[in-house]
């Protein structure tokens, strides 16, 4: 990577400032502090599992698009950078400063799990990434979607942290109902799914997620719609 | 200029007391807050979408009205909360974001008053769309069960919704201070899924269940008949004194965020 490339990187990692990768970072690690934690103090094995599941199906994901998001609106002067760049590209490239290495940890979360023989029942190798990467896309690419759309990285929390909430709320219900259970977050670490839901589910996933980062890339066409706004 | 040179009373704020500049400050956090449309669509969606899902409890087979509006009040503080936080969050560091806190500090209203008057005013904005979705519920309830409903959900609002609400407010105008507000959004996630959801049934210690949950549980189920989910599985029957509590727990929690902030607050001011 030659250097322009890193001093674009950090000169935007300057205007998102550390808080962003840090927050999503703490959310994944947080976790595995967590299931580390319970292992050397011998806790059941059900437990285990458990908690490795919502680690890499529920916090990790949910941490990075809370923190992902929050990188919109970050320019007091965004009618500078307009002139400059396509606003579509610099936002983006912050959201992935935030998700890249997030999701490189929780990576490295699930391999340790799995040495750790904390792993969600019923999943085989494709586990490492099946069971959180779909989620994560899933959650960051609805958080940047609603926070472009609303102009509030703050409403695109608080309605991504419901929705979050209330899959896992209300999981069986979901699972019963044929289309919300292709956009089920948790199919990953339920228990006894059968082998074809479990796959509709797991494409079902990024495939919305990959429309709601076209959608919002849509919405970024017209990035005036960012000039001169407080937080909405 | 003219009109200038022949004011002879200095705005309110200038000299007038604590409890003045404190009313001052909350009128303008309330309608800056209750005018953000983030606000109304995130916590009127939020209790939607607990409304629009299936519910734990059969509601149209429920004739009692303390039961009824109990258990409505219960789905509707299962996720509004998390979207109170989440909005309000951001208008902790408003001031430091938009450079203003030279100015702030150049004018006589003090640390406390414009921390007190955001908690109160931004607080009471947030929390406005629960009262308003609350109304219009009380409003189906009595077209289909009579008038008896409205003193009964004036009651549950007060005693089951409020103090869960006035405890996430005081700490989203708070701790976001010390966290920042994205970090303080995922802890607020977590704590209220922790706190409030996860059951003792999963082995995991947690204050759901007993008098220091934030849910409104005990006030629910001792004052108003409701459903008892976690505190039923400690094999607990919640008693007066505890309802009483529970909900003194939350006020107090919440007074003592916002005297410890002022404290730090007023240490650091250079004023």
């Amino acid at each position: 990577m030659n250097r322009s490339i890193w001093a674009r990187l950090r000169l935007e990692l300057r205007v998102i400032g550390i808080a962003p990768p840090v927050t999503a970072l703490a959310a994944t690690l947080g976790g595995a502090i967590l299931v580390i934690g319970m292992h050397a103090t011998g806790a059941g094995a059900e437990h285990l599992d458990l908690a490795a599941g919502a680690v890499l199906a529920g916090v990790a994901p949910l941490g990075t698009a809370v923190a992902a998001c929050s990188v919109v609106g970050r320019d007091s002067g965004a009618e500078l950078v307009m002139t400059t760049t396509v606003y579509r590209r610099v936002l983006f490239l912050r959201a992935g400063l935030v998700v890249v290495p997030a999701a490189l940890v929780t990576l490295l979360d699930a391999v340790v799990f799995r040495a750790l023989n904390a792993w969600p029942m019923g999943q085989g190798t494709g586990g490492y990434v099946l069971v959180w990467a779909p989620p994560m896309l899933w959650l960051v690419a609805l958080a940047m979607l609603t926070a472009i759309a609303l102009r509030s990285p703050a409403a695109a929390s608080g309605l991504i942290g419901g929705l979050w909430l209330a899959q896992d709320l209300m999981g069986p219900a979901i699972r019963d109902n044929t289309v919300l259970r292709a956009q089920y977050l948790f199919m990953g670490v339920a228990a006894k799914v059968p082998a074809h839901q479990w796959t509709v589910n797991r494409i079902a996933l990024p495939a919305v997620g990959v429309v709601a980062v076209i959608a919002a890339g849509l919405l970024l066409g017209r990035p005036e719609r960012f000039v001169g706004s407080d937080a909405v | 200029m003219t009109a200038v040179l022949r004011r002879t009373a200095a705005p309110t704020t200038a000299h007038g007391g604590w409890w003045a500049k404190t009313v001052a400050a909350a009128r303008y956090e309330y309608l800056m807050q209750v005018r953000r449309p983030a606000v109304w669509v995130v916590v009127l969606g939020l209790i939607g979408l607990r409304c629009a899902a299936p519910l734990p409890v059969d509601l149209g087979s429920i004739t009692d009205h303390d039961t009824l509006v109990a258990d409505w009040a219960g789905n509707f503080i299962m996720l509004c909360p998390i979207g109170v936080g989440a909005v309000l969050a951001d208008r902790v560091r408003r001031e430091a974001r938009l450079e203003l806190n030279d100015l702030l500090t150049s004018t006589p209203t003090g640390v406390g008053p414009r921390l007190w008057g955001k908690a109160i005013g931004a607080g009471a904005a947030t929390i406005t769309p629960v009262a308003v979705a609350w109304a219009g519920l009380l409003g189906y309830l009595t077209a289909q069960h009579g008038a008896g409903v409205i003193p009964v959900g004036l009651a549950a609002f007060a005693v089951i919704l409020l103090p869960g609400l006035v405890f996430v407010v005081a700490g989203s105008v708070t701790v976001p201070y010390l966290t920042g507000p994205v970090l303080y959004r995922i802890g607020l996630f977590g704590y209220w899924f922790w706190g409030n959801m996860v059951g003792p049934r999963f082995g995991i210690p947690t204050p759901a269940g007993t008098p220091f949950e934030a849910n409104g549980e005990y006030p629910s189920g001792v004052w108003f008949h409701g459903f008892l989910f976690d505190a039923r599985q400690r094999g607990i029957t919640p008693t007066g004194g505890e309802a009483v509590l529970s909900i003194a727990f939350l006020l107090l929690m919440a007074l003592a965020a916002l005297v410890i902030t002022q404290l730090v607050l007023t240490r650091r001011s250079p004023s």
